[in-house]
């Protein structure tokens, strides 16, 4: 998710105190009072080869601890094949309803009469996510996002979670709601976040507080909620990403802290396709260094993933009922 | 190509005025108001679109070297720089190179059409069935054709004239139902489609056919004929093959010394690889010594040498509507 995107300005309410004495979802879910944990997901595996190999490694360097896929694009058997020698690992869905580059394009999987509102003129998704609210039905949102998940199973790939490419998903209620009624049916983890929300608050008020409210009912609905949701890898300056990962992992407030990357690395192939944006191999070369394990290590940084959390979520039950 | 299933398409169009052209020896290039002994020669590229490099490769070929044809790859990611490029290139031809089959194993794609649609045209994981054999034995011959329109209608979507249509991996060479259909729908939307109608020599070596196999391609062939649509004399479609540069060069200049009378087209597959082609097709070598032999000026003063025509299905289609206008 590049950017939470809200547009229902009205959903904007108060927040803030209600949860301060609150515990946190760390400890909900059966982490020891004061834990910080961690987190570190990528987004975008499938999308290039340039993205599978660079996940590839973070995930081997250890740091990155959960990815999600786009089911539409091209590159897709690359890592489903990686995932058949490590099913255990935590690989999900990366809801995606936009092909945001100019050269490399994907188009939905439900196939584009199922749900034209969901394609350009060209016949491809839309670049941008405003256009998909637009002219996208919450119809053809839910249509889509079962064609993804039928798809991933389909192939044998894990269904570990579900979350929203560009937030696509997050910038409309109606969208929001389909999502949410997809996760909990299939009771498949979404990404949301309820608690202590710094980072949230300060990246997106508006999202935060969507997401505050439909908390209690996602979690009663027996899925795991965040404490904190941090996109702030994308304002990184690339040549210093290590410098600032470092700082975020020696803030980390107690409770689970979703950090999100989005590691790519610099092949010709991913250069045309992305126009060279280098934050994305400032990502891959923060992840990859080895002083980002010894700062995890240092702060007892407790590294998770949407696996582990459901688990856990599934062994709390219905001891803890949010109201 | 399994010509062999061929036979009974042959026995069921069987009719005389194809077999007497044939054994008259009147070539297409001359029925199409050539010279007698003309020998005109389509330098086409297949696989535009099917991924940044086969983009950057046929460009290549075509800017700095003789392609004069290619056919683009519609259910792949990246037909838009190729789109874009035709945008500059308005008169360049263009045709649509239909895709039945994702052959390779880290990069993929599905048909254009949705499951509900063509359910006999994804394979377990979702995607296009990798083998030509594969496709015949489970999609049938109207969830062929649905596909094809539905390439058809997003090349035209994408603003791309298209000028001919043809066939990836030969899946519709496969079975007589799938090429009668093509050919129908060529007829259809008067689009010429790639078929083979005359002396054969060259496709005969590469393909051995049954004589009843090749008579049923001939009957479709003069059916396209008599439908306003140009036929092809031979085919060349191993040249990608034929090795690495040197090697490739020397056989190409070879067969443009001996090629025969009527219209030939030579299929290459012009890619320049980056570092992550390899991790698509081990082709990448083989398809880069497509690019350098069409950029060769040996090859070119080959050409010019034996006097041999470079047309276009443009062209085909242009002389073959003109004829019409003539009757």
């Amino acid at each position: 998710m590049k950017r939470m995107i809200l547009t229902v300005a009205c959903l904007v309410v108060g927040m803030g105190s209600a949860f301060a004495d609150e515990p946190t979802f760390a400890e909900r879910l059966g982490w020891p009072e004061g834990s910080r944990v961690l987190m570190i997901h990528a987004d975008d595996a499938g999308m290039s080869l340039a993205s599978n190999n660079a996940i590839i490694e973070t995930v081997e360097a250890g740091t990155v601890t959960s990815f999600a896929t786009m089911f539409p694009c091209g590159w897709v058997p690359q890592i489903n094949n990686w995932l058949k020698d490590n099913p255990d690992f935590c690989a999900g869905v990366h809801l995606t309803f936009t092909s945001e580059w100019t050269p490399y394009k994907w188009g939905p999987v439900a196939g584009r009469d199922a749900v034209p509102g969901l394609v350009n003129e060209d016949g491809w998704m839309y670049h941008h996510v405003s256009d998909v609210v637009a002219n996208a039905t919450p119809d053809e949102i839910e249509t889509e996002i079962r064609a993804q998940i039928a798809l991933a199973r389909k192939m044998g790939h894990p269904v570990t979670h579900l979350d929203s490419h560009m937030g696509t998903l997050f910038a409309s209620m109606q969208f929001f709601e389909r999502y949410m009624k997809v996760a909990i049916e299939e009771q498949i983890p979404m990404l949301i976040a309820g608690g202590h929300l710094t980072r949230a608050r300060v990246e997106n008020p508006q999202a935060a507080a969507l997401l505050q409210r439909v908390v209690p009912t996602i979690w009663n609905s027996g899925l795991p909620v965040l404490d904190d949701i941090d996109t702030s890898s994308y304002g990184m300056k690339t040549d210093d990403k290590l410098d600032d990962v470092i700082e975020v992992i020696r803030n980390l407030k107690p409770g689970i802290t979703w950090f999100n990357v989005h590691p790519t690395m610099p092949t010709e192939e991913g250069r045309t396709i992305t126009g060279d944006r280098e934050l994305l191999w400032g990502d891959y070369n923060a992840l990859v260094d080895p002083r980002l394990m010894e700062v995890i290590e240092e702060e007892g940084i407790v590294l998770t993933s949407w696996k582990e959390m459901m688990e856990r979520r599934q062994q709390v039950g219905d001891s803890i009922v949010l109201e | 190509m399994k010509y062999l299933s061929m036979a009974a398409l042959a026995a069921l169009m069987l009719g005389a005025s194809a077999m007497a052209n044939a054994l008259e020896g009147e070539t297409y290039a001359e029925r199409l108001g050539w010279p007698e002994g003309t020998r005109a020669l389509i330098l086409h590229s297949d696989d535009a679109g099917m991924h940044r490099d086969a983009n950057l490769g046929t460009i290549m070929a075509v800017e700095e070297g003789l392609c004069n044809s290619a056919s683009v790859m519609m259910p792949c990611g990246w037909v838009t720089p190729w789109r874009d490029w035709l945008n500059e290139n308005p008169d360049f031809c263009n045709g649509l190179h239909i895709t039945l089959t994702s052959e390779w194993g880290s990069y993929r794609w599905p048909p254009l059409s949705s499951i509900n649609e063509t359910p006999g045209l994804f394979d377990a994981d979702g995607y296009m069935y990798r083998s030509v054999a594969e496709v015949a034995a489970n999609a049938t011959v109207e969830e062929v054709r649905t596909e094809i329109l539905a390439q058809l209608t997003m090349a035209r979507r994408m603003g791309m004239d298209i000028t001919h249509l043809d066939t990836h991996m030969g899946t519709v060479y496969e079975r007589p139902d799938y090429l009668q259909t093509y050919v129908e729908i060529g007829i259809e939307e008067q689009i010429p489609v790639m078929i083979i109608g005359g002396h054969m020599t060259e496709i005969r070596q590469v393909y051995p056919m049954t004589p009843e196999a090749e008579a049923g391609i001939r009957q479709l062939a003069e059916h396209a004929w008599n439908s306003g649509l140009p036929v092809l004399d031979d085919l060349q479609m191993d040249i990608t093959g034929l090795g690495l540069i040197e090697q490739k060069k020397a056989e190409v200049i070879r067969r443009l010394r001996e090629l025969k009378p009527g219209v030939t087209q030579f299929i290459v597959h012009c890619t320049e690889p980056s570092e992550v082609f390899k991790d698509i097709s081990g082709s990448g070598p083989n398809r880069w010594s497509d690019v350098e032999v069409l950029m060769d000026p040996e090859v070119k003063q080959v050409i010019e040498e034996e006097g041999i025509i470079l047309t276009t299905w443009r062209e085909l289609m242009e002389r073959r509507q003109q004829l019409a206008e003539n009757e």
